[in-house]
């Protein structure tokens, strides 16, 4: 009866965390919506009403690992953990940068880091100044895109307006990519920065 | 054996899970301590703690889950610590148990960590019975409290500034013994004669405590010496300071227990854990929390669990974090 069909896709790197359940053969979201990353669990309840599918139908958790926001990732992957868990299925870890990338190919996404900087990918996974990102003229999305777009226009990138889908972390995009590609990484969140008192240490020692 | 209730608490610097049955009996109490961790910081790192939780959390509570040889479907109850303590922390076990109470379909019981410790004497065979008066003297808390019932409690008395255990924490670093300096002041002073110094201890009103005076005294104490000196001297500092805190404590429980006509006294927290203030507490005929369970623990929100009030399932998957009362 219950064919573990189904996969449960979120993603909390950014202010507005994303779910959807995906159908697994049609790879398409069945369901899906946006929430405050505090209120995940909530809304994921209500998806699995509205999309009347059992939890007993889900054959996998995929879950965006960032880089972003570090309590709000924590809430993300620790949510997906213990489902995971409990369901007894597996779990995939895939970067937010590739689910932006998957609903704007072609595109430089950037996610805000705050501090005047942002995360992308460039061979690596970097935290940078803005200034500092080869646009070349290209369309750049994401929140990063957003915050930083005087500077990044400016040298002649194309941010699309605020408001444009583009920008958003859709999960349904992290279950496609993560079946597609297979870029499966380690459920722990990419974290680019030491923590503040690390950092402290380091230009301090003797602190 | 679908009746046992799991206990998770990540509010400071340990990532915690145990498993008791219904009746309050403790199966595994897994501990991990980040103590190492931020021994270097000289202190907690809220950033550093909430990064090791999330790794530490599902180890924890499965080593809690094979220790009391169980499944999560043997589980009946989840309670998790919703606060006070670092919200990131707190974040990371509620997340946690929420997905767990979510897919798993457990009833979760959001728990105050505070209750949780006064909870932590109504674990095993002798358990103790409400009413009595309370201590809970940790290093985030020193309040006096009126335990009347299993599901609550009334703050009589606080503290102004330091709580107990920053008291020793701060001290210990003075006299550099390194993070965390509780335990480390405590060996220390079982060496020292604590006749060799006076540190008084500011009287406030009402059941309140000060311990902000004492630690500056000791700072006093400590400048008068070079470094031979104060090596000579470290552990008769260490056990006068230890002293004058745990005489302030003491002070104040009596006063208390005259104060609200309680007969039973009962001591939680982890400042319980000092070897001087047992041995003190033990002549006073007062209870202490077994030591496993005087520092932050499963058990002890699993405990509270066990009497906190159950929660719809709306009610629970929207439940958030709180830093302080
Ligand atoms: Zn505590």
């Amino acid at each position: 009866m219950s064919a573990r069909d189904h996969v449960l896709a979120l993603d909390t790197a950014t202010d507005v965390a994303s779910v959807a359940i995906v159908e697994t053969t049609r790879r398409e979201a069945v369901a899906e919506l946006e929430a405050r990353p505090s209120a995940l669990l909530a809304r994921l309840d209500d998806l699995f009403d509205t999309a009347r599918v059992e939890k007993t139908a889900l054959g996998g958790v995929v879950v965006g690992v960032g880089p972003g926001r570090y309590t709000s990732l924590r809430i993300g992957l620790a949510t997906a953990k213990a489902i995971a868990t409990a369901l007894k299925i597996p779990i995939t870890g895939v970067s937010t940068l590739d689910a932006l990338v998957a609903g704007a190919p072609g595109a430089v996404p950037l996610i805000d880091a705050r501090r005047g900087e942002v995360f992308m990918h460039d061979g690596e996974l970097v935290c940078v100044a803005p200034e500092r990102v080869a646009v070349d003229g290209r369309l750049c999305v994401g929140d990063g895109a957003v915050a930083y777009r005087a500077e990044l226009e400016a040298r002649g990138a194309t941010v699309p307006g605020e408001s444009d889908p583009r920008h958003r972390v859709r999960a349904a995009f992290l279950a496609q990519g993560a079946g597609r590609t297979g870029l499966a990484l380690p459920v722990e969140p990419l974290y680019l920065r030491a923590p503040d008192a690390e950092r402290t240490r380091k230009e301090f020692p003797q602190a | 054996m679908s009746e046992l209730i799991l206990g998770l608490e990540t509010s400071c610097d340990e990532t915690a899970a145990a498993l008791i049955t219904a009746d309050g009996a403790v199966l595994s109490n897994v501990i991990s301590s980040q103590a190492d961790l931020h021994a270097r910081f000289g202190g907690v790192v809220p950033e550093v703690a909430s990064r090791r939780h999330l790794e530490l959390v599902e180890p924890v509570v499965s080593e809690a889950l094979v220790e009391a040889e169980a499944t999560l479907s043997d589980v009946a109850k989840i309670g998790v610590t919703q606060g006070p303590g670092l919200v990131g922390a707190l974040l990371v076990g509620l997340s946690y148990a929420k997905g767990l109470s979510w897919a798993a379909q457990i009833p979760l019981a959001p728990v105050d960590h505070l209750h949780g410790h006064v909870a932590s004497l109504f674990l095993g065979d002798d358990a103790l019975e409400p009413p009595f008066l309370c201590l809970l003297a940790s290093g985030g808390h020193t309040l006096v409290l009126v335990v009347n019932d299993h599901a609550g409690f009334e703050v009589v008395g606080g503290t102004r500034d330091d709580a107990a255990g920053e008291a020793f924490d701060k001290g210990a670093r003075l006299l550099g013994l390194g993070y965390p300096g509780g335990p480390a002041l405590d060996r220390l002073a079982r060496t020292g004669d604590p006749s060799t110094h006076t540190f008084p201890i500011a009287r406030v009103d009402g059941l309140d405590f000060s311990f902000s005076g004492v630690k500056t005294a000791l700072l006093y104490a400590v400048r008068e010496l070079d470094e031979t000196a104060l090596a000579e001297r470290r552990a008769d500092l260490a056990a006068s300071y230890e002293l004058a805190i745990v005489d302030a404590l003491l002070q104040r429980i009596e006063q208390a227990a005259e104060h609200t006509h309680m007969d039973t006294i009962a001591v939680v927290g982890g400042v319980a854990a000092n070897s001087a203030f047992r041995a003190r507490l033990a002549t006073l005929g007062a209870r202490v929390a077994p030591l496993p369970l005087c520092t932050d623990n499963g058990a002890m929100i699993a405990s509270a669990a066990r009497y906190a009030p159950n929660v719809s399932k709306a009610g629970y998957l929207a439940v958030d974090a709180y830093s302080s009362r």
